[in-house]
């Protein structure tokens, strides 16, 4: 299947600009950055998308064994340069994305000239033997799972007339705020596991690419102590603390947000 | 398909064993264990009722020929009343109807008996 | 009851006096009337808490503080609403929760569960919505929280039952493919172990034509027909077919007694009704033993004549006996067919000393001997269940007279074909003929 319809890639912005691509993380969808695309807009060529098994992505595209690792997902990102033809892309990734941009940023260096993470953490559970602390137990991310399954039940009798295609209710803005963060339970399931059960730690100080991390002052998701280590472990890179608080700074703050990629861009004369 | 459905009622000098419905391969273990119920005295009739009996095939004429050992072992007698024309026919080819004999009724079952000439086989 | 507000509008909101005295029986009204909108709040049946943007608890009610075990004091300033939640329900609302009502204004509906300060959980759900300025500004999150231990144990259950509900649809398809896995494998050992009582093929006889047929009423029960036809030396043939009384296993261990013994039998007994007499001492003494088993057969054999008394090449004599079994039938070449009866023979096995009875016949050139067993004639027939029976049988070999043996069972196995199919009773037919005589061209001595 056409990668573009497999993914929902959506291209917006200067089209002669360099190549900004932001990527979800677990949970919603390419929606999420709406409120900084506009200022990313102005200056860049903006490439959003859903990974298979996200948003508006092709569902029948999905399968659990491919998925079942970030390297799938990191797949869906160079599937998507290769078919656009993207060079010098400056890859946004918040959470889990980013590892997924450090994996990809692995695998093909020649496509990627900068690599911005969002509250990124390169591991969730804690790791004893180590002394490394990501902040949750394996037990921890069971409950997450319950509640996707209990949401799932009571999201079914709200998605109702999204799926039997109601045509009394029209209106875009409420179809696309019902298709967001609303997944098929299974892939769900898949996608949580991959996310908080991954390790990238051991590929950080391999990365050759400038490496911009925005990490928000209070993040319940991924605290400061995780920033500092993704930090101290890639050789060069740049940390910055967002006076902000949750694990999405792109919608609670999304004006300083977008700032600091810009300020970090336009020093680096992209 | 009539299911099989077995009654025993005691006589003065004998056993009713009535005996309706289909009596196959498959009821014949129903009629088998309905045998097994049954006590004999000798000089005693054991009348094998078969008013109401629908179909009976090779299996049936086994049990027939089971309680007629059986009655004859304890010194008893059997016999048959109310014989259905076909079971009468297959009786008759299989060369039986001297050993389970025919009566048109229950009284002439009985009656057989005091004869001094009986008709049973062995 | 009367309806509370019915003839004053909403002036009670607030706890208004003076809208009408009380009257004895209406506290309810009063009550209401008393109800202040500061006491609906923080004892309502719901909780309701109020937090800055960045989730800062700001204004929190007793009703969801009694919940939670904790005082005004602990909460508000100093905890934000996911620090109320499990871990997993944490990592759910910033993933989830927190961004759709960042882009949405408002979420409904969504099931958490709250951690209790004495380490309990309540499962809860939490509808959100964001108060915005004149200008549309965000400025607060109102979220109220209902109980849900009920609606939440009810949710388990459904889950668990869909999960129950796949597992035991999973474990019914797979008993459903062994036990049709296993039931293919018994129809197999079934149909090799039928094929075990019955002769491989029929022997070539010089002179004579042989067909056979056996029509298996169930793959899933042996049948207890049988039949042979087998070479006795010095030119003739034995031959028998019959039916052991039951089916099933037990049914076909004595289908192979009876045709191993009545093999031996034929052979070395003068004639037939000696070989019954055999037959009829093992079955009994086996029924002797507590397992009663019987059978009726005609078995007999065949002595090649030099010719029919007419002066006919090719003819044979065939001696045979029955016992209990129904009548084999001759279709003559003139186009005749009769029954021949072997009177007052007795099921073979169930008396220790019977009557068999012999007969005779000459099989001339265009005859041809029909031996069957009583799944053709006792088969139900026509709406009544009605058996096909010996008459029709006999008219149906009038009516076909003469016919050679591959065609005449040819007929008849076609004819078991437009009987009803519920008739679960196996059929054998056997059928010997002579070859028709084809006079020699005139002028050529035969």
């Amino acid at each position: 299947m056409d990668v573009r319809r497999r993914n929902n890639v959506v291209i917006t912005g200067r089209p002669d600009g360099p190549v900004v691509m932001p990527a979800h993380g677990f949970g919603c969808d390419q929606n999420m950055w709406r409120l900084m695309v506009p200022a990313l807009a102005e200056r860049y060529r903006v490439v959003l998308f859903d990974y298979v098994g996200s948003g508006r992505s092709d569902l029948a595209s999905w399968n659990p064994e491919r998925y079942a690792s970030l390297d799938g997902y990191a797949r869906d990102v160079l599937e998507i340069c290769e078919e656009l033809d993207l060079r010098d892309v400056i890859f946004v990734g918040h959470s889990v994305s980013a590892m997924i941009g450090v994996r990809a940023v692995a695998r093909a260096p020649h496509l990627f000239s900068e690599l911005v993470m969002v509250a990124p953490s390169p591991r969730y559970l804690d790791d004893p033997g180590t002394g490394y602390r990501g902040g949750f137990t394996e037990a921890d991310i069971e409950e997450l799972l319950d509640a996707l399954d209990s949401n799932y039940l009571g999201w079914s009798a709200a998605m109702a007339p999204v799926i039997m295609g109601n045509p009394g209710r029209p209106e875009l803005g409420e179809e696309l705020t019902e298709s967001f963060c609303a997944t098929d339970p299974t892939i769900a399931r898949v996608f949580a596991r991959t996310t908080f059960l991954s390790d990238t730690r051991d590929e950080l100080p391999g990365l050759r690419v400038p490496t911009l991390i925005l990490e928000c002052e209070r993040d319940p998701i991924a605290p400061r102590e995780v920033g500092a280590h993704v930090h101290a472990a890639i050789p060069g890179s740049t940390l910055v603390t967002l006076e902000a608080t949750g694990h999405c700074p792109h919608l609670s703050a999304p004006e300083a947000t977008a700032g600091a990629i810009l300020s970090f861009l336009r020093e680096r004369g992209r | 398909m009539t299911e099989l459905i077995t009654g025993i009622r005691r006589i003065r000098n004998g056993t009713i064993l009535a005996v309706r419905g289909e009596l196959d391969f498959h009821s014949a273990e129903l009629f088998h264990r309905t045998l097994r119920e049954l006590t004999h005295n000798p000089g005693e009739v054991l009348v094998i009722d078969l008013d109401g009996l629908e179909f009976c095939d090779s299996s049936g004429i086994t049990g027939f020929i089971t309680a007629r050992h059986r009655a004859v072992d304890a010194g008893a007698r059997v016999a048959l009343v109310n014989v259905p024309a076909h079971t009468a026919r297959v009786l008759s080819i299989m060369g039986l109807d001297g050993i389970l004999p025919a009566h048109p009724t229950v009284e002439a079952a009985l009656d057989d008996g005091v004869r001094p000439t009986g008709t049973t086989g062995a | 009851m009367t309806p509370p507000g019915a003839d004053g509008g909403d002036t009670g909101r607030g706890g208004a006096t003076g809208a009408g005295p009380a009257t004895p029986g209406t506290e309810g009204f009063t009550a209401l009337l008393e109800d202040s909108a500061e006491d609906l709040y923080e004892h309502a049946p719901c909780g309701y808490l109020s937090t800055l943007l960045d989730g800062e608890i700001a204004r929190i009610n007793t009703t969801l503080l009694g919940w939670l075990g904790l005082t005004r004091e602990e909460v508000v300033g100093r905890m934000r609403f996911s620090d109320l939640l499990t871990v997993g329900g944490r990592l759910y609302h910033e993933t989830h929760f927190a961004p759709l009502l960042r882009m949405q204004g408002e979420v409904s509906g969504v099931a958490l569960e709250l951690r209790r300060a004495d380490g309990g959980r309540l499962p809860v759900l939490v509808t959100s919505g964001v108060k915005k300025g004149s200008d549309g500004q965000h400025l607060l999150i109102r979220t109220t929280v209902f109980d849900a231990r009920e609606r939440r144990a009810y949710e388990n259950e459904l889950l668990r039952a869909r999960r129950e509900a796949e597992e035991a649809a999973a474990t019914a398809e797979r008993e459903r493919e062994s036990t049709e896995r296993e039931r293919r494998r018994l129809r197999e050992v079934l149909a090799t172990l039928q094929r075990s009582l019955l002769p491989p093929s029929l022997p070539s006889v010089p002179n004579l034509e042989a067909a056979a047929h056996y029509h298996t009423a169930s793959p899933d029960h042996l049948g207890g027909d049988f039949y042979d036809l087998f070479p006795l030396g010095e030119g003739r043939w034995g031959f028998f077919l019959g039916d052991v009384c039951g089916k099933g296993p037990e049914a076909a261990a004595v289908t192979s007694l009876i045709r191993y013994t009545l093999r031996a039998a034929v052979l070395h007994e003068p004639d037939a009704v000696g070989a019954l007499h055999v037959l009829n001492g093992v079955l009994y003494e086996r029924g002797a033993g507590g397992d009663p088993r019987h059978c009726t057969v005609i078995a007999g054999s065949l002595s090649p004549l030099d010719t029919d008394g007419d002066g006919i090449p090719g003819a044979y004599s065939i001696r045979f006996a029955g016992g209990g079994h129904p009548p084999a039938l001759l279709l003559r070449s003139d186009g005749g067919a009769e029954y021949l009866p072997t009177p007052g023979g007795v099921l073979v096995g169930v008396l220790p000393d019977p009557r068999f009875v012999g007969t005779e016949v000459t099989l001339r050139a265009g005859d041809t001997l029909l031996l069957y067993t009583d799944g053709l004639t006792e088969a139900r027939v026509g709406p009544e269940s009605s058996r096909y029976g010996e008459r029709a049988l006999l008219t149906f070999a009038e009516n076909l007279a003469p016919a050679r043996a591959h065609h005449l069972v040819d007929v008849a196995t076609a004819l078991l074909g437009t009987f009803d199919p519920g008739a679960d009773d196996d059929t054998a037919l056997l059928a010997l003929g002579v070859p028709p005589h084809h006079p020699q061209a005139p002028g050529t001595p035969t």
